[in-house]
């Protein structure tokens, strides 16, 4: 029985509408998913040499170790927001004579198989088998690596029964929430040293500690059990959302990532490669990133005016484009707005383009970070920030737009499009980070006043849905009087 | 199917649309002509929400259409360029329109051969951008593109503009089939009255904003729209 529901996992996922794309498209994302796996793979393989370029003079298990449990809490929260809904796989089950207890061990068991677990498995493997078999001997390898993959088990039940509870009451959405932000007050305001904790705990676990490894096996336990009993009192009430979705077929749910959001992602990659205006746009940001490139391997700046550099350079091509947004459409929003057309969707590409544009930015600048010529933290904290925070206000503030724009114009000297409220959107998109760093830089210092800020962007990551609600809103409220302008 | 209730639309202080009432009902050809600025146009829009009307409503189905987007799923309309993506190809605009109502390729491809003649092998496979295609055939991309969903009202403003004759005849056709086929309801503004006379079962006449008649296409309706604009003329 287990075989055929996974047999059935795996026709679900990969028949499912999501992977229903383009030929190239469907190749590109599966080179991709193997690229990052292969580096995470490539990561355990040669940590130890990677580890000691930067820090000679520590020990490649003790660094590892020191941040183990950071890395636990980054599974969590991933696993909490992103993994895949188990429960839309076992609907058509429940319809079936099987028996309920056979469902929910099944469930339990692909809570397991996760992106996650697959990427901390193929990283610590080949990490301990060079890092941990030589030095400590085979036992303890085995311990070490029993003991991690049992913390693993946890986290991942852990947030499944969250998931489950969170379903029965939305209060459980801030368990995660709290727990980050307990770590980060015992840190900040109470000094406590969790990677000196984590340190030990695994240390622990390389000298044997038989203790340590039963407490974790029955917390495992205890979490198996508590998963089951609450997944057999709630299984036949899984959210109607779900059975919704699954009654679908055609999934035009607006979530990130399914195969509408890629057709109208498309649509905007022809919008911005086939037109005279976006393209010479395109060009000149690239010729930026390449000035700015020499310019920061040269320079040192403070830090406020490296961070007002990095937010612009990681969002660069999202403020450039998204600052004529609406009017890129102009000439044919009327095809928009009287046909099918989701404009959630069509929204949703954008942002998910705009973001790529920012991670090739920072591949971009990849060297200049690994030189230490750009400040990792600030960047990825610009970077963050740009989507999470930056992007929206923009969308936002684009609704205002009402200017036609021909496409096919030459970019120099052409106003055709300019407008205020997008503009003034993005000088405050630009310096709203800047003025948050310099008042909390007052109150704790910057890798504080980092993490607090990176805390906002997450905050406002989880409320990404209501974004793109107020967002859509205020574009139909606004529909007439835009498109009178753009008929102009 | 359609219906318009105390309907007012103005530019600044000129009347563009003032429409009491009007019913346009499941599988009627609704023929609406007139002179340059006589409102077909901001009609046609606010039957499809492009405009806010100052006063009254449009339903579609019995639904305001500003209240729901119901209406999408099954009416299909062309008013002009700003119809087009213009940077997309024929094809993939067509494909696109496809995807929006969840019509496969296989049978992307069987409606397309319906157009086969009016198309003239000149759009599809030519490897051009919309953008670049004549104002004719523009003009026969966006009616393509209204029709590929088969939907169940479909709206053209001027279809036959911009077309050469033997288009303009296949158009007709392909209209008059698409209506006798599945009782569809077309509602086409032309200033050709020939080309209305000819497709529709119902003709009405816009002047000033106001349907100053509405009338039954039979023997003699055309020769009473035809002597309104010569009276007019002499005016």
């Amino acid at each position: 029985m287990f075989y055929k529901f996974f047999n059935h996992s795996i026709k679900s996922l990969t028949r499912n509408v999501r992977f229903d794309v383009n030929f190239v498209i469907k190749i590109i994302s599966s080179l991709s998913i193997v690229y990052i796996y292969l580096a995470v793979l490539y990561l355990g393989l040669n940590f130890k040499s990677l580890f000691q370029m930067y820090w000679p003079n520590l020990d490649p298990v003790y660094g590892f170790n020191s941040i183990l449990i950071y890395l636990l809490l980054i599974g969590m929260l991933l696993l909490y927001f992103f993994q895949r809904k188990i429960s839309g796989d076992i609907i058509p089950y429940l319809h079936l004579p099987i028996f309920r207890s056979k469902i929910i061990s099944y469930i339990l068991v692909l809570t397991l198989l996760n992106f996650f677990n697959l990427g901390v498995i193929l990283f610590i493997v080949p990490f301990s088998v060079k890092c941990i078999l030589s030095t400590y001997g085979i036992p303890y390898f085995i311990f070490y690596l029993a003991g991690i993959f049992l913390m693993l088990i946890f986290v991942s039940y852990f947030v499944l029964i969250l998931r489950n509870l969170n379903n029965i009451t939305s209060f459980f959405i801030l368990v995660p929430f709290g727990i980050v932000f307990l770590v980060f007050l015992l840190e900040t305001v109470f000094h406590f040293s969790f990677e000196t904790i984590s340190n030990t705990v695994f240390q622990c676990l390389l000298r044997g500690n038989i203790f340590l490894i039963l407490l974790i096996f029955f917390s495992v336990v205890g979490l198996l059990i508590a998963n089951f009993l609450l997944l057999k009192n709630t299984i036949y009430s899984i959210n109607s959302d779900e059975m919704d979705h699954l009654k679908s077929s055609s999934g035009s749910k607006a979530t990130l990532f399914n195969s509408n959001i890629i057709l109208y992602a498309l649509l905007e990659i022809k919008l911005i490669t086939r037109n005279k205006r976006l393209k010479g746009f395109l060009i000149i940001a690239i010729g930026f990133l390449f000035l700015f490139y020499y310019t920061l391997q040269n320079k040192q700046n403070g830090i406020y005016i490296s961070f007002i550099m990095y937010i612009i350079l990681s969002g660069i091509f999202g403020y450039i484009f998204s600052q004529y947004l609406f009017s890129w459409e102009s000439s044919y929003f009327e095809f928009i707005l009287s046909t099918k057309f989701n404009l959630l969707m069509y929204l949703k590409s954008k942002y998910i383009i705009y973001i790529s544009f920012g991670f090739f930015v920072f591949l971009f600048y990849l060297p200049l970070i690994i030189q230490k010529k750009i400040d990792l933290h600030f960047f990825l904290t610009a970077l963050f920030y740009n989507s999470c925070i930056g992007y929206f206000i923009l969308f936002f503030m684009a609704t205002f737009n009402r200017s036609r724009i021909d496409l096919n114009r030459n970019i120099f000297f052409n106003l055709q499009g300019y407008n205020g409220p997008q503009v003034i959107a993005i000088i405050v998109i630009i310096f709203l980070p800047f003025l948050m760093l310099l008042l909390l830089n007052t109150l704790m210092n910057v890798t504080q006043s980092l993490l607090i800020i990176n805390l906002l962007c997450l905050f406002s990551l989880i409320f990404q849905k209501k974004w793109f609600k107020i967002i859509l809103n205020q574009l139909l409220n606004r529909k007439y009087i835009n498109l009178e302008g753009y008929r102009k | 199917m359609i219906s318009l209730e105390n309907l007012l639309k103005k530019y600044g202080s000129t009347i563009a649309v003032d429409i009491e009432s009007l019913n346009i009902s499941q599988g009627e050809i609704f023929g609406l002509v007139g002179n340059n600025g006589a409102g077909k146009t901001t009609l046609l829009r606010l039957m499809l929400d492009l405009l806010k009307p100052e006063r009254g409503q449009v339903f579609s189905k019995g639904i305001p259409v500003y209240q729901s987007e119901h209406w999408k799923n099954y009416t299909g309309s062309f008013i002009d360029n700003n119809f087009l993506i213009e940077f997309l190809k024929p094809e993939e605009y067509f494909e696109f329109i496809g995807s929006l109502y969840s019509v496969d390729a296989e049978e992307l491809k069987r409606r397309l051969e319906i157009f086969q003649i009016f198309m003239n092998k000149e759009i599809l496979g030519t490897n051009k951008y919309i953008r670049q295609l004549s104002s004719g055939n523009k003009q026969k991309v966006g009616i393509i593109g209204a029709m590929i969903s088969k939907p169940e009202v479909l709206i053209l403003d001027e279809p036959f503009n911009f077309l050469d004759p033997g288009s303009q005849i296949s158009l007709k056709k392909i209209l008059s089939k698409y209506h006798e086929e599945s009782t569809k309801t077309i509602i086409v503004s032309s200033h050709n009255l020939n080309h209305i006379s000819d497709l529709s079962t119902r003709i009405a006449l816009m002047e000033k904003g106001k349907i100053i008649k509405d009338l039954k296409n039979t023997f003699g309706t055309m020769q009473e729209i035809e002597s309104y604009f010569k009276l007019q003329m002499e005016i």
